[in-house]
């Protein structure tokens, strides 16, 4: 008997679970707007750490150009004694035409360019570095560091795009298991 | 001092279970020793299981140490709560994971896996709480469903059906990490999320020239995404050249919107007695065959009771010679690496190493069981004698019916690099 309710409390359990997760799955999905995106940091503390440079939904054929840091604004800010960036790498046709790292502040700014195609959804680069420490901390970045080209030669203006930058969680996927 | 509060939490919790009954677990601790840091390692988890004729309740708890900018570090980085029954219809599985450094909610999964009219039905949910980052936009939590089935046609054929609702079945799992390094690999990805349609599949499955072949269309939101069709294990003729090393590396041929894709995977198969010839087909796309490229050379000899083998990587740029849980007598080749690799794996050679030769020896322990040691030499093509490059050796010995101790170090050429004790009690 006690078996038996055990057995039925388990399932009872793993049916709940299932509804639950599947009830949340079933909620809509949020409105994605044009979108540049810095991920969170990456990475296991002692040995590399890295994030990325995302756009979605971009407007006018896509992003072609982007400049991180437009004097006399600074760059991407990070906590200098948490992260060190070393390399900053052009992902998806985008090059690197010039970079500016200070790890004593915490900043790094750079230029992006695509001189064949424009990018509207996809990775642009990858910020390369050493995880110092496990502390979390917020990258910060305004939109008035930022200049955004659009493929058709366009500026695209901060009142098009929204600007989200990640953090440094502990816990953290990776890899092909991303969007 | 946490280190040592973390290795007494983890012995009094593992005390509690000797006296209920019904119990049955696993605690196991490691003590990394360096002679820099002195202490440069504790891992200890602890397991406990209650279970019956046909369901099955689990505690994990993983806890560890890391090196942070201000010192040594340590802390409770997992705590896991999984739960399995078998019914006549089937077999129900759910995990849930938490993070207790947080502490946070961080992932859970249930499954649900029957048999209706011959045709396996396996449905997976997943949830990945807001407090796991990556490359994620926007924020969790991300939520999603695959509904899977596989109906056998008859003379060797299988349809396959996958219907994805804002989840996937990665091949190589979904891997959630925490910064110290340790992981935890589940079966369902609740990305991209939403819960909508997002994507499915229909495959085929069945004999072929001596080898498999696959026929798979795949649907997404957006419209049709690809018609492919893989093959492997087959051989061309008389000729040692397979292609398609297995269901993950095929040959394929794949059509979408915009272009069609050749991949023809050619290997060699060659196994001359004890000797493993780990060898390639040079190739170019499409369909080019310049000539064969031998990887590596590794042999493996059995001297009753003592086992010596070796490995000889002739090509280690952009290819991964990698060890099984941590041992490098336990290699794997793995000439083109998927991209889920990097996160459960790291590389057999460091900077221009490129030989192995192992050593294991086992025999009957004194108080029950066997005891097991490994010893690892690896060399590179710079330094000095033979161009020794490390040492690594590890010996495993029962004291009792149900506790045993480990040993490891590894040594450099600038010495003893570190020294691992490990205990494992099972009760």
């Amino acid at each position: 008997m006690k078996a038996r309710v055990t057995r039925i409390g388990a399932l009872a359990g793993m049916l709940a679970l299932t509804g639950a997760l599947l009830t949340g799955c079933f909620a809509p999905p949020p409105v994605i707007n044009a979108t540049l995106f810095f991920s969170d940091l990456v990475g296991t503390v002692g040995e590399q750490g890295e994030l990325k440079v995302s756009v979605l939904e971009m407007p006018d054929g896509g992003i072609a150009g982007l400049v991180v840091g437009l004097a006399p604004n600074p760059g991407l800010r990070y906590a200098p004694g948490q992260f060190r960036v070393t390399e900053v790498q052009g992902l998806n046709g985008f090059q690197v035409l010039a970079t500016f790292i200070d790890n004593g502040t915490g900043e790094v700014r750079f230029v992006l360019v695509n001189p064949t195609s424009g990018v509207v959804n996809g990775d642009i680069a990858l910020i390369k570095g050493d995880r110092l420490g496990g502390g979390d901390f917020d990258f910060q970045l305004q939109k008035v560091s930022l200049q955004l080209m659009a493929a058709d030669g366009s500026l695209i203006p901060a009142a098009a795009y929204n600007l989200a930058t990640g953090q440094a969680p502990p816990y953290y996927v990776k890899g092909g298991e991303g969007p | 001092m946490k280190w040592l509060l973390v290795m007494l939490a983890s012995m009094s919790i593992a005390a509690l279970p000797g006296v209920a009954q019904g119990f049955s677990g696993e605690w196991e601790l490691e003590i990394s020793l360096s002679p820099v840091t002195v202490v440069d390692d504790v891992y200890a988890s602890l397991a406990l299981v209650y279970a019956g004729d046909s369901w099955r309740f689990a505690s994990v708890s993983d806890f560890t140490s890391w090196w942070d900018a201000g010192g040594f570090v340590s802390g409770w980085v997992w705590q896991e709560f999984s739960g399995t029954g078998t019914f006549s219809f089937g077999e129900v599985h759910g995990d849930v994971l938490f993070g207790p450094q947080l502490p946070a909610f961080l992932y859970a999964q249930a499954m649900f896996q029957g048999d209706f009219a011959g045709i396996e039905v396996g449905l997976y949910s997943a949830l990945l709480g807001p407090a796991v980052g990556g490359y994620l936009y926007p924020d969790g939590p991300y939520c999603g469903s695959v509904l899977k089935a596989v109906a056998p046609l008859g003379t060797g054929l299988s349809l396959t059906a996958v219907v994805e609702f804002g989840g996937s079945l990665p091949e190589g799992g979904f891997v959630l990490h925490h910064i110290s390094g340790l992981t935890k690999i589940y079966d369902t990805s609740p990305l991209p999320g939403g819960g909508g349609f997002t994507g499915a599949e229909l495959s085929v499955i069945g004999p072929f020239c001596g080898g498999s072949v696959k026929g798979t269309l795949r649907m997404e939101k957006v419209g049709f995404a690809y018609l492919s069709l893989d093959v492997w294990q087959v051989k061309l003729g008389c000729f040692p050249i397979v292609f398609g090393r297995d269901e993950y590396h095929p040959s394929r041929v794949r059509f979408t919107v915009a272009e069609k894709s050749v991949v023809l995977a050619p290997s060699v198969a060659l196994a001359p007695g004890c000797l493993n010839v780990y060898a390639g087909v040079s190739f170019s796309p499409p369909a080019t065959l310049e000539g064969m490229v031998i990887y590596g050379l590794g042999w493996e000899c059995d001297l009753d009771g003592v086992r010596v083998g070796g490995l000889t990587a002739l090509v280690t740029d952009s290819i991964w010679w990698i060890p099984i849980e941590g041992r490098p007598s336990q290699y794997r080749f793995e000439p083109a690496p998927p991209p889920w690799w990097t996160n459960r794996y790291e590389p057999l050679f460091m900077a221009h190493e490129f030989e192995l030769v192992w050593l294991i020896f086992t025999g009957p322990a004194c108080c029950g069981g066997n005891y097991e040691g490994e010893i690892d030499i690896l060399f590179s093509s710079t330094g000095a004698v033979f161009g020794w490059s490390r040492t690594l050796a590890e010996f495993s010995v029962p004291l009792f019916n149900d506790f045993s101790f480990t040993l490891g170090m590894e040594v450099t050429r600038d010495g003893l690099d570190h020294l691992d004790f490990g205990v494992i009690l099972v009760f």
